[in-house]
């Protein structure tokens, strides 16, 4: 059974009255919690080393932002044309019924006498109405 | 509220606002941990920093934080790219296996009505 969690922390009280919003001090560790055993206490950089670091890395971020955002156009492009032929296949696919009784009809009158492959041509129609009408994932 | 430890370092108590408390729920929900560990951790903070009282000090970690975050940001964008290429690579495939499929169902109807007008 849960039991009822407590949901206070210790804190030295000089280093609480250092800080005007203790609150705003524990929002930011609740954010950055998985930093803190990261933090090496003992070689901080100061604010004037850290800010080139910062700018080349916003800079590198805002770079590959691009990119990805690029490559989500091109995704979202791909996606509306598959989408369409999807469609297209499907409205197709409901004549299937249709051309599977041509397709028995056909080998019931003509048999082997004609140049048409009667297997593959029901393996087909079986792929098309799995995707387009049943919508079978396949591997 | 003020505690004090056996060596005798007076601590205070704070309790966290509702909405710490639910962040703090929704982290250990998403990445199933214990939300004792996020406690554990700001008070493992809190009592290294008060070796170095002073307010310089939560500057440099902000700054830290602040640094790493973007880091992680990079990292997490990079991973997308590589997946968002993987989709269109899939994406394409698809594509031409639509046309295909379509064409080859088409020609496969033109055979069998021209049995039919046999």
């Amino acid at each position: 059974m849960s039991k009822k969690q407590k949901f206070t922390v210790l804190i030295p009280d000089e280093t609480y009255d250092l800080f005007t919003d203790v609150d705003e001090v524990i929002d930011r560790l609740i954010e950055h919690y998985s930093f803190i055993p990261e933090i090496n206490y003992k070689e901080l950089k100061e604010g004037n080393e850290v800010e080139k670091e910062l700018d080349e890395i916003t800079e590198e971020f805002g770079h590959i932002s691009q990119v990805h955002g690029k490559l989500m156009q091109e995704f979202g492009v791909l996606n509306f044309s598959g989408n369409e032929l999807y469609t297209r296949n499907t409205v197709t696919g409901i004549k299937l019924g249709l051309l599977m009784g041509k397709l028995e009809r056909a080998k019931s009158i003509w048999g082997p006498q004609l140049s048409l492959n009667y297997d593959e041509a029901k393996v087909l129609i079986q792929h098309f109405a799995d995707r387009y009408l049943l919508k079978k994932e396949e591997d | 509220m003020v505690t004090t430890m056996s060596n005798k370092k007076k601590y205070v108590k704070h309790d966290l606002t509702y909405k710490q408390k639910q962040k703090i729920m929704n982290i250990s929900q998403k990445r199933d941990m214990d939300s004792s560990v996020i406690l554990e951790q700001i008070e493992s903070f809190f009592e290294k920093f008060s070796e170095h009282d002073d307010l310089d000090f939560w500057k440099k970690i902000r700054f830290f934080f602040n640094l790493r975050m973007l880091e992680e940001k990079t990292k997490q964008k990079t991973e997308d790219i590589v997946e968002t290429k993987k989709k269109i690579k899939i994406q394409k495939d698809l594509l031409i296996e639509y046309e295909d499929d379509y064409l080859a169902i088409v020609e496969l109807g033109r055979a069998l009505d021209s049995l039919n007008k046999l």
